[in-house]
């Protein structure tokens, strides 16, 4: 039987290792996928998200829900993942996932040259413009908490997003 | 939100869907279970040591009541510098000297690490190649930069800096500096402090000024530190270990660290880096 807590939420087991297990099934593949965004590679991602919840686990008696447990491990990972990207800056590669394995161009109803050319295009963003596009767009973050996460100001955040998207609108207009 | 806006958002769903697909998530669960039963058995070991930390307190306050009730008042007893090793650092600049804690000393994991910008020994439970789940404790010595610096990564490399930016983290809630003192490490002046990570902050301790330069961040760690002035650049002596680690072994760990301090040596020629 799978009980509920007052406020709604779902409760978790009653053991940090089964409550960690349990979100980890729940959750994994959509954090490697929001790593996957920041890092470039498979690899680098899924330890990241390795990181997280080792770091869920270890904090497990300061958390007081299972939604605080999530928003944690979403944290965690943009902060491993930007701290990867720091580490290995001069010696960035692009792995651009296979194609085959991800929702098909149509079914977002973006032909498949323009979805390729956008994900081109956001690659080659600067690391900070593509983590503030990441963090609202992926995560739909608001300015605020935008800001909060990257530590800079809601005028940079404002800033960095205005460029990206400028620079997306021209790349997509020159490819069209 | 405008076409370009649904066409982002749908394009970055696309891409980690894809990334996420191919993920062996079987595989990578087994992983992760292996990494929590190290962080099982450093909890359990970190019991044994406060415990053993804590013993060895009591046996020292009971052998202190005993000596203050003697008249006979025993003379402060030295360990003889010869018959404790000291590491001298072979790639770290600049060369450095010290007799590391017992702690490292003693352990049958210690792995001690080494290039041109750190020297570092793990002390590990369960294997330190497993990441730094099993990690029980380090200590760094390594050079390191103000993030925060309106210039950036070529500003200047001072330790007021540094400082500057661990109060600013301090105001902002990211971490809590407590037992700050001066000292000096190896003749040079340097502050003392101890830190509580209180939040994860990607570079919250600074980059060392290189190229590739590596990070270090706020992590939910404990760190006994010294920011030295070696010749106006900041060079970062630490020993940090789990904040959730009992107060009996951060004590141990902070001054088992203090009394590595006073074993410090610098090479008295100049460095080169340190300018």
């Amino acid at each position: 039987m799978t009980g509920t807590s007052g406020t709604g939420q779902p409760s978790l087991p009653g053991s940090p290792r089964a409550a960690v297990t349990e979100i980890f099934h729940h959750h994994y593949r959509r954090l490697v996928g929001l790593a996957g965004l920041m890092v470039d590679d498979r690899e680098s991602a899924e330890e990241v998200v390795q990181d997280a919840f080792e770091s869920l686990y270890r904090s497990w008696g300061r958390l007081r829900d299972p939604q605080a447990a999530v928003a944690y491990l979403n944290r965690s990972v943009v902060n491993g993942s930007r701290s990867r990207l720091r580490k290995r800056m001069t010696e960035r590669a692009y792995d651009i996932p296979d194609a085959g394995t991800a929702p098909s161009a149509e079914s977002l109803g973006l032909d498949r040259n323009e979805r390729d050319e956008l994900v081109e295009a956001l690659r080659a963003l600067p690391r900070r413009q593509r983590e503030v596009m990441v963090l609202r767009y992926y995560l739909d973050l608001s300015e605020d908490q935008i800001a909060e996460w990257l530590g800079i100001s809601n005028g940079s955040v404002k800033r960095h997003a205005f460029r990206a998207t400028e620079t997306l609108q021209k790349r997509m207009e020159a490819w069209a | 939100m405008n076409e370009l806006e649904t066409a982002i958002t749908a394009t970055l769903q696309a891409e980690a869907e894809g990334a996420a697909m191919t993920t062996d998530t079987t595989h990578e669960h087994e992983i992760l279970n292996d990494r929590l039963d190290d962080v099982d058995r450093h909890r359990r070991r970190i019991t044994w040591v406060g415990a053993i930390a804590a013993a060895a307190a009591i046996v020292l306050v009971i052998v202190g009541v005993r000596t203050l009730g003697t008249s006979h008042i025993p003379e402060p007893v030295s360990p003889s510098p010869s018959s404790v090793p000291r590491h001298v650092t072979t790639a770290f600049r600049p060369t450095v000297s010290l007799v590391v804690p017992a702690w490292v000393r003693d352990s049958t994991s210690a792995i001690s690490t080494e290039n041109d910008r750190e020297a570092k020994w793990s002390v590990c439970d369960g294997g330190c190649g497993k990441g730094p789940s099993s990690v029980l404790a380090v200590i760094l010595v390594a050079s390191v930069l103000d993030p925060r610096s309106p210039t950036g990564y070529s500003a200047a490399n001072q330790p007021e800096k540094f400082l500057a930016s661990l109060q600013r983290s301090e105001a902002a809630g990211s971490l809590a500096i407590t037992d700050r003192s001066t000292t000096t490490v190896g003749g040079f002046p340097a502050i003392v402090l101890t830190i509580d990570e209180r939040r994860n902050v990607s570079n919250g301790f600074g980059c060392e000024i290189a190229p590739d330069q590596r990070c270090y961040d706020l992590s939910s760690d404990w760190d006994r530190l010294a920011v030295v002035d070696y010749h106006g650049s900041t060079l970062v002596l630490a020993a940090s270990t789990n904040r959730s680690a009992t107060d009996a072994v951060k004590a141990d760990i902070a001054a088992q660290f203090d009394q590595m301090l006073t074993t410090v040596r610098f090479d008295p020629r100049p460095s080169p880096s340190a300018s």
